[in-house]
């Protein structure tokens, strides 16, 4: 009987707070509006991880941080000194983000935690990896050097020429012999490469038949104008993106050379005829 | 037919349903359906404060009422209530902070083989929910709720996985590991399967 009153009273309550409009009912547009809202956060999180991703692949490859892996153990100590954590620190954040995002889906909290993070995870990498393969951002990039692209501009030009240490690259300029031979490299020509029998893949690249022209990677010490290599590794010619890179840079600093060199001719010329002008000027005031 | 035959005929969804389309009055048959399973279930897993677990429950049913167009009519109705209902109950237990709160259980992250409910799970169940019905304020809240929700509300390892927002996996160690503790309990104050 206690229980029977209990029960009334509590719907009662619950009903009689609703008409007198206590409580509403929200409205179906607040629950449109609201998963419109997740859905484009959601989207944005990862069209962010995937940005990020490819970003990070594109300047891995783009300074040759990539290619250290080729060297055995040094180039991957190396490669975990060059790595540039701090962009994968914040797709990790992304990453946690996005898996908070969509635990509220039951597809997603059904499963355990280390499963839908995988599933974020390597949805984010394939799509990375698939617009890595396209060329955004090498046209970024380019675009980024001639200072003709907004806000994304800055991220482009320090990080996508950020120089890895003790990691040089370029193209042979001179025959290889026993030991040694040179390379171009996108800022310097003739740079001497000193091998030795202790430098990894060394002979491999002697035997491979190294010719001028040939793309190659140097891990090694600089002193002036010589490197002396630990590890060598030689690249397909016009296979390896990293080699188109190098051959617009070169073409580009060639332009720039040249374009200064105009300039530089242009105002000497205009120095020689002020210099003139001042002379006839000086020899006129003595006369006088 | 008269209004009160018409109502119990009809689920709880299609209840739901009427109420999205305005229907006010036959929310007091959910209201009427689940008061005294959400009090069971409040009062079990908060052991104790009835009045406090009272008003929850009030409130667990004004707030199903003001997200009722959120609930999609093609899903059941009981877990989604018994979610809100849990919400509720976490606040509460958050306001009293005599019981600890983890907010993340490195229980959810590995996979975790599951044990199928089976049959004869269902005879050894009885004694289990007296010996649980004894030692369930020693429990830590980890284990209690969903020990609450399997052994006193019925409610299968999804149900309780949609309820809790944990893997199904999960649902299957916490079960394992409160009826364990269980065991160890009653067994300390003297009680035996």
């Amino acid at each position: 009987m206690n229980i029977e009153n209990t029960k009334i009273t509590l719907s009662d309550k619950v009903i009689g707070e609703i008409k007198d409009g206590q409580v509403k009912m929200k409205p179906r547009f607040y629950f449109v509006f609201k998963t419109v809202f997740f859905v484009i956060t959601l989207v944005f999180v990862f069209l962010a991880i995937v940005f990020l991703v490819s970003f990070i692949l594109f300047v891995i490859h783009g300074n040759g941080t990539w290619f250290l892996f080729g060297f055995g153990w040094p180039g991957i100590k190396m490669f975990l000194t060059s790595f540039p954590w701090i962009l994968a620190i914040i797709v990790l954040v992304f990453l946690v983000f996005m898996e908070i995002l969509v635990h509220r889906f039951g597809f997603a909290y059904r499963r355990p935690l280390i499963i839908s993070l995988a599933g974020v995870l390597c949805m984010g990498m394939a799509a990375g990896i698939f617009v890595a393969a396209t060329p955004l951002h090498e046209g970024a990039f380019q675009s980024a050097q001639e200072s003709t692209l907004p806000v994304a501009g800055a991220l482009y030009r320090n990080y996508g020429v950020m120089p890895t240490e003790n990691l040089y690259s370029g193209v042979v300029s001179e025959p290889i012999d026993e030991n040694d031979f040179s390379i171009d490299t996108s800022e310097e020509q003739n740079v001497k490469i000193q091998m030795s029998t202790s430098t990894s893949f060394g002979q491999d690249v002697i035997k491979q038949k190294v010719e001028k022209n040939d793309p190659v990677m140097i891990m090694g010490e600089k002193k002036g104008s010589e490197i002396r290599a630990f590890g060598v590794q030689k690249f397909e010619k016009n296979k390896e993106p990293l080699f188109q890179r190098w051959q617009n840079n070169a073409q580009m600093r060639t332009q720039k050379n040249k374009q200064q060199d105009t300039k530089n001719k242009q105002q000497d010329t205009k120095n020689t005829q002020q210099d003139r002008k001042n002379t006839r000027d000086d020899q006129g005031n003595k006369s006088r | 037919m008269n209004q009160p035959e018409m109502k119990n005929q009809k689920t709880d969804e299609e209840i739901a349903r009427l109420v999205q389309t305005g229907n006010v009055d036959i929310f007091g048959e959910l209201v009427g359906r689940y008061e005294a399973k959400l009090k069971r279930y409040g009062k079990k897993f908060l052991a104790g404060d009835e009045a406090a677990v009272e008003d929850a429950v009030q409130e667990a049913f004004l707030k199903a009422y003001q997200n009722i167009l959120s609930f999609d009519a093609q899903r059941r109705f009981s877990p989604w209530l018994y979610r809100i209902a849990h919400n509720e109950f976490i606040n509460l237990l958050k306001k009293k902070k005599s019981e600890p709160m983890r907010f993340f259980d490195t229980d959810i992250i590995f996979p975790h083989p599951v044990a199928k409910e089976r049959t004869e799970q269902r005879a050894e169940e009885r004694l289990m929910t007296e010996l649980i019905d004894k030692c369930m304020d020693k429990l830590s809240v980890k284990y209690r709720e969903p020990l609450v929700l399997y052994y006193f509300e019925q409610q299968s390892y999804e149900e309780i996985a949609d309820i809790l927002h944990i893997p199904v996996s999960t649902v299957g160690v916490r079960l394992k590991r409160g009826r364990e503790a269980v065991q160890h309990l009653c067994n300390k104050l003297g009680f035996e399967l």
